[in-house]
């Protein structure tokens, strides 16, 4: 094993050992399944949901074609998702958790390099965002920190984690829509990213 | 150009008095590069796509240069399509700039800057991006690393360790958008990337990483023995961006530019000329045998 991949798995571990806290922590006060069970389950509903929608977009030359091929997509998941609302994936018990990472991750040992960066980044102030609708034209798309992503639960292709002012975004890669959102994620912990 | 320090000082008079003409009119520009046949030879550019008068002066220079120095392709180093991202806006801000080029049969290999949509520029067939947000190509000698740095989630991290192990190219060269060191005042260096990247690029002996982002030219002096720079003023500009770094081989803050770039075995040979055609920097180094020694 490199040196690097053990540096990553050690820094996995570290991951997951902070994981693994807040798991417990959370699962003390969910009794049963854990918060992370059920984000993983919200998750692969909402691909279940939206599975067939995919592949429907195929490299082009075209950049009206691309267009339409994604608000095909984009509207056969607002039709397959109708009434929709924020915190469907991030449900009460799973935005804790989330809160309780981004909180550890912020003031854990990467917490002020991580501050640093999304300073660095172009940061996006807090805008309106609406459940699959379309991710905001002309609102850039703010890098996430490499070790905010190694500390979240990992995600299918076709989803990621992004920063939009205070809140942590669940975007659909494919459909460039809004899956969810927790408003005030990074706003957890002892300091304010920016 | 304005903005050039210690051992830049005297490469960038002597480029200046030596071609004080090389920008002006339809003269064929007098290259340094040495253009020897069967290199490996491209164009850089980044934060590019305002579609706004500079960008397509740019352009115009990189055509009157093609001409010269016969490259086949160019990096761009994201923000590629800034604002809208309809078809109007890949015409003004990409298709028509680099029309001569695109009629020449350069390729284009994008990155994804903050500014890009991913979902619509990953799957425009002359971005070369193959419908992933990251991806690698090989020219001769030279293996190409285009990262997403908006991104650099573990599967991408994976992915780059996994390419960099098995590459058996000569040169390897990364390409992304957020630099991992720059001085300048408007970002400045992404420092959680940098704690991530650096270490992968050390062991896997990378040799060069262009970045953009910071809307200036720096090149910097070898940090663990690589070679970076940072083009993102091929449309943008943030004039007097620049802070004083001991880092910093040459920069400039007040015009903008490209890069052209030159491999063949050992060496590199760069020369990055203004929107004017002026040459602005230039130089050559050899590939670094043992990257990860120092």
């Amino acid at each position: 094993m490199s040196n690097s991949s053990r540096r990553r798995k050690k820094s996995g571990l570290r991951s997951l050992s902070g994981l693994a806290v807040a798991l417990f922590a959370w699962l003390a006060v969910a009794g049963q399944s854990s918060p992370l069970q059920h984000f993983e389950e919200n998750v692969t509903h909402y691909l279940s949901v939206t599975h067939d929608l995919r592949d429907r977009i195929q490299p082009s030359r075209s950049v009206h074609q691309i267009h339409e091929q994604r608000l095909q997509l984009a509207n056969g998941i607002r039709s397959a998702r109708t009434g929709a609302k924020q915190g469907q994936i991030f449900t009460p018990d799973v935005a804790a958790m989330f809160t309780q990472l981004m909180a550890t991750t912020l003031d854990g040992p990467q917490g002020k390099r991580i501050r640093t960066s999304l300073r660095h980044a172009e940061p996006v102030a807090d805008i309106a965002l609406t459940i699959d609708a379309k991710y905001p034209d002309n609102v850039p798309l703010q890098s996430t920190p490499p070790s905010l992503l190694l500390n979240l639960p990992r995600l299918p292709r076709g989803m990621e984690y992004r920063i939009v002012g205070s809140s942590l975004v669940l975007r659909d890669e494919d459909a460039d829509t809004v899956i969810d959102y927790l408003p005030g994620a990074l706003s957890s912990g002892s300091g304010s990213p920016r | 150009m304005s903005v050039c320090r210690r051992r830049g000082l005297l490469l960038l008079l002597a480029l200046a008095l030596g071609s004080a003409a090389a920008g002006s009119g339809d003269a064929p520009p007098q290259v340094r590069l040495p253009l020897e046949p069967g290199s490996v030879r491209f164009a850089v550019i980044g934060d590019t796509g305002t579609g706004e008068p500079p960008e397509y002066k740019v352009a115009a220079q990189m055509e009157r240069y093609r001409a010269r120095v016969g490259y086949r392709f160019v990096l761009m180093l994201g923000d590629n399509i800034y604002g809208g991202d309809k078809q109007k806006d890949f015409a003004v801000k990409f298709e028509k700039p680099y029309a001569t080029l695109l009629n020449a049969g350069v390729a284009f290999y994008a990155t994804l800057g903050n500014h890009d949509n991913p979902t619509v520029e990953r799957v425009y067939q002359p971005f070369h991006m193959g419908d992933s947000r990251y991806y690698t190509f090989i020219q001769d000698d030279v293996q190409f690393f285009a990262l997403d740095s908006n991104y650099m989630d573990p599967a991408q991290l994976t992915w780059l360790e996994q390419q960099l192990h098995d590459s058996k190219a000569r040169w390897k060269v990364c390409f992304f958008h957020h630099p991992l060191f720059n001085s300048g005042k408007m970002h400045g260096p992404d420092l959680d990337l940098r704690s991530h990247l650096m270490p992968l690029f050390v062991q896997y002996k990378v040799n060069v990483v262009f970045s953009g982002h910071e809307h200036m030219y720096e090149r910097l002096k070898p940090q663990q023995g690589i070679h970076f720079f940072i083009c993102g003023n091929s449309g943008k500009l943030e004039k007097h961006d620049l802070r004083p770094s001991p880092d910093e081989d040459a920069a400039v803050d007040t015009q903008r530019d490209f890069i052209l770039v030159e491999i063949r075995h050992d060496s590199l040979s760069f020369e990055t000329v203004s929107e004017t055609g002026e040459p602005l920097d230039a130089g050559s180094f050899p590939r670094e045998l043992e990257a990860s020694a120092r």
